[in-house]
């Protein structure tokens, strides 16, 4: 289907094989709000590195349509090309790479042939109130990739690039964690003023960032798995209960 | 010259003590097995007219080895030393991981410190560095602890002893003593 | 300015040289060689002497057996003097199709590409030059070619010619001493403050180089001067030795930064010989780039001679297939509170083989000095090598000396995420790669930065994925 982005049966393992996802299924469509939550080491992190493709993982069954392109053997590169996105737990740091040029590059990476590369100046009209929104002066665009930023600049430098690149989907891995109150409230939003239709994943351990971003589905991952499906108030439960209760 | 080959995931552990005995110690040291490990600690005390050449080469010839080389030398009077250290990480040697260092404190006008630690790396899945420094006591540690109470001479030996603590409580009981007997100076 | 004479040149242009019929010494190095080269060049007695110690010492020191594999150098199958307009290629069709292919892609516009390729063209920045050359001209700036040094200015030529790099130092400082020809010479008078870098504008004045070119700088009390060497696009050359030598006088309080990138075509054997004197609190700066060439052998130096004296070394080396970049630096403290910074980059790939090799000595009474040495390695695969050769000697108690190293490949991580934002593997890498450089390439005048990162991404296509 088109604008869609489905996610059939994923089973995925490590390197040297030890199998951390068994079997997850999730369709999200244009514009919609999913959240996936889960106990610690239930493989959410996973999940959004294999969506993405990340080297050390292994997808052993199941694919990944997204747009009606099947993705699941691409490398990172063209299912960003394809439109989508991931926002790190971690973002990796790199010396000498300015944060700038590198953004610039990358749009006009996902650019398709023959299409209108950004100028310097458009881009520098598209960064400024992106980065202003988020509590950023401009001369994030003078320093290097992520290197030196403080935990929740990292984290807020994702959303910039989120914003920047326009993907069909998103899959945000952990925005929230080791975020203060403010960096948290930038976040939430920077996702909720997106202008464009962007399905996201939300992958987070807390509920407290569903206090910005409201979520139409919510999916508890343990082992590897979703085991329960619902809506917003799937959250609350947990936030009540704990992920105690949930079990494959 | 003293020829070492550490097997299959073996480590070792060597302890150098230097206090003037020899004017010249070598050691070629082989990582032969997969996962052995080496840890060579050099502890060179130097007085009066001692000299000292010391070589320590170590070749990564299997892969997921690791060496770690750590050279520590306090001279005084006109003592002098010539540290060369080469690690070396052959083709194929993959996850090998190589630390090399000398550090070189010179209490005196006349101690003459040379440190040559050279890397020759031909595998690129690696970590390897090195690091070196030569230098006096730093000044301001001195006046602070002299600013606490103590006399020149008791500020200057617990930075000596502070400088080399971490290497001395890895050695083997007798090798420490016999440092601690030789640093107090 | 006013300590020397301001002479007034009569040529018009800088760098050319009076029309010189053909003259090409024959195969080989001997007394009579040497003799013709000084005759041709109508050179006073003294040079010729010079010449001639020079060649002795050539013929008794051995090559270096530390380094690179020399091995492939045959001193008998060369041609040690060809007058410069023999050397110029007739046809723009005889450079070869990958240098060529080279200049398109880095965007060098075509008239510039024959002559950076020594096919012989008029080229129209010789007007912008010519212009500067008459600003600096009025500050008393001496620039031209040092064989016309020799001829027009030479009391303050002789005065310092030879003497930061005495014709004994080295076998190829010697054969430079022997055979030289070409190079700059540059004297800036007491607080002359050159503004715009020298040769920058006039890059095409590179693919001129010679094989045996003789650089001398003075930089009088309290002057600055950069001067740029070299050229980032690659140069085709039929010689298989460069052997220059290079030396700089930065006296009292004066300032002189020397950038050269070297990109050499790949069968050459560049072998050169660069010394700074820094006099009290002077400040000299090597900003050395090494990419071409089959072999390299350079290791610029600053001999810190005055209290307060100054150096720094930036070494750059991108060792591809084939090729054997040795580079590095040497600081000397000769004097108190001297302080040295050497940093050097190195990228090897392809198979390609680089190697740091640098010195620092603190004599005894240089006390209050301060050397930091830095060099870090990047191995793009398997088939390639890295060494690291630091020497560090230390003969005085008050001193601060720090050394790191280390050595890396490009991590899985930092590719993974370029890659998620839509990079290639090749686009990622080459990011990686040059932000690696980016502290030296950031010291390099901006269009020989924009095309050194497009050089990177270019040999990054051919090399990943």
């Amino acid at each position: 289907m088109k604008n869609q982005l489905v996610i059939t049966d994923l089973h995925v393992q490590t390197l040297d094989g030890i199998k951390i996802l068994n079997g997850i299924s999730l369709t999200v469509k244009e514009g919609e709000i999913h959240a996936i939550m889960g106990p610690n080491g239930g493989g959410k992190s996973t999940f959004a590195q294999a969506l993405m493709g990340h080297p050390g993982y292994v997808i052993t069954e199941g694919k990944i349509m997204l747009n009606n392109i099947d993705i699941t053997r691409l490398t990172p590169d063209l299912r960003a090309k394809h439109g989508l996105f991931l926002g790190f737990q971690y973002p990796v740091e790199i010396a000498g790479v300015n944060f700038g040029s590198f953004l610039r590059q990358a749009m006009n990476e996902n650019i398709e042939k023959g299409g209108k590369k950004v100028s310097p100046i458009a881009f520098r009209n598209l960064l400024t109130p992106a980065a202003k929104q988020l509590g950023f002066s401009d001369e994030i665009t003078k320093r290097f990739l992520n290197q030196g930023f403080s935990g929740g600049e990292k984290k807020k430098a994702e959303i910039l690039q989120l914003e920047l690149l326009k993907p069909s989907f998103a899959v945000l891995d952990e925005p929230d964690s080791g975020l203060d109150v403010d960096a948290l409230r930038y976040i939430g939003k920077s996702i909720n003023g997106l202008d464009h239709k962007t399905g996201l994943i939300l992958i987070t351990h807390y509920q407290r960032i569903l206090h910005y971003i409201k979520p139409q589905f919510v999916h508890i991952v343990v082992k590897g798995k979703i085991v329960k499906s619902g809506d917003e108030s799937l959250a609350k439960t947990i936030e009540e209960k704990g992920y105690e209760g949930f079990s494959s | 010259m003293k020829s070492i080959v550490v097997k299959k995931n073996e480590e070792k552990v060597i302890t150098v003590l230097w206090i003037g005995k020899e004017t010249e110690l070598s050691y070629d040291i082989k990582l032969a097995g997969i996962g052995s490990s080496i840890k060579f600690l050099g502890l060179i005390i130097g007085k009066g007219m001692q000299t000292l050449t010391l070589n320590v080469k170590v070749t990564h010839a299997a892969p997921q080895t690791t060496s770690k080389i750590i050279i520590k030398s306090v001279l005084t009077e006109s003592a002098k030393v010539d540290i060369e250290g080469l690690v070396k990480i052959d083709p194929g040697a993959k996850g090998t991981n190589a630390w090399l260092a000398a550090h070189l404190l010179l209490l005196s006008e006349r101690a003459k410190g040379r440190a040559v630690p050279s890397l020759e790396i031909l595998e690129n899945d690696i970590k390897a560095g090195h690091a070196t420094t030569v230098g006096r006591i730093n000044d301001m540690e001195v006046f602070y602890l002299m600013s606490r109470g103590l006399s020149r001479k008791t500020a200057k030996n617990l930075i000596v002893e502070g400088f080399l603590r971490e290497m001395i409580e890895q050695f083997p009981k007798n090798l420490s003593q016999t440092a601690e007997r030789e640093l107090r100076l | 300015m006013k300590s020397q004479p301001v002479v007034k040149t009569s040529y018009k242009y800088g760098f050319h040289k009076p029309e010189a019929s053909f003259f090409k010494t024959p195969m080989g190095l001997n007394r009579q060689v040497v003799e013709a080269i000084s005759h041709f060049k109508n050179e006073p007695e003294w040079m010729l002497q010079f010449r001639l110690q020079a060649l002795m010492m050539f013929e008794q020191k051995m090559l270096p057996t530390w380094g690179a594999d020399l091995s492939g150098i045959d001193f008998d199958a060369m041609y040690y003097y060809i007058s410069p307009s023999e050397k110029k290629f007739t046809d723009w069709g005889d450079v070869p199709a990958d240098i060529k292919d080279t200049y398109d892609k880095i965007g060098i516009p075509q008239a510039e590409q024959k002559y950076l390729a020594g096919v012989g063209a008029q080229y129209d920045s010789e007007v912008v030059y010519h212009n500067l050359k008459k600003k600096w001209e009025d500050l008393g700036v001496i620039f031209v070619d040092t064989d016309t040094a020799l001829t027009k200015y030479p009391d303050l030529f002789r005065q310092y010619f030879g003497t930061v790099i005495p014709v004994s130092d080295n076998k190829l400082a010697a054969l430079n001493s022997a055979v030289w020809s070409g190079g700059s010479f540059i004297y800036i008078p007491k607080g002359v403050h050159v503004d715009i870098p020298l040769q920058a504008y006039f890059r095409i004045n590179a693919a001129n180089m010679g094989q045996f070119e003789r650089t001398l700088i003075i930089a009088d009390e309290g002057s600055y001067v950069h001067y740029v060497e070299g050229c980032t696009a690659p140069i085709y050359t039929t010689d298989s030795l460069h052997a220059a030598v290079v030396e700089i006088i930065v006296k009292k309080g004066a300032r002189v930064r020397y950038t050269t990138i070297q990109n050499w075509s790949n069968n050459v054997y560049n072998l050169v010989t660069k010394r700074m004197l820094v006099e009290e609190e002077g400040f000299g700066e090597w900003i050395d780039g090494n990419l071409g060439a089959k072999v390299t052998m350079k290791y610029p130096s600053v001999i810190l001679n005055g209290k307060g004296a100054k150096g720094e070394v930036l070494s750059l080396a991108f060792a591809g297939k084939g090729q054997h970049q040795d580079a590095g630096g040497k600081a000397i403290h000769l004097a108190p509170y001297t302080t040295s910074t050497i940093t050097s980059k190195s990228v090897s790939v392809g198979g390609g083989r680089s190697s740091y090799r640098g010195m620092v000595k603190i004599i005894n009474g240089a006390k209050g000095s301060k050397s930091f040495v830095r060099c870090d390695a990047l191995l793009l695969d398997e088939l390639s090598r890295s060494d690291t050769y630091p020497t560090n000697i230390v003969n005085e108690e008050d001193v601060t000396l720090g050394h790191e190293a280390s050595v890396s490949k490009i991590g899985e991580e930092q590719l993974f995420y370029l890659m998620s934002r839509g990079l290639s593997e090749a686009a990622a890498t080459g990011l990686i790669v040059n932000g690696f450089i980016e502290p030296i390439v950031k010291e390099l005048p901006l269009e020989y930065a924009v095309e050194l990162n497009r050089l990177i991404n270019l040999s990054m296509e051919g090399s990943v994925g």
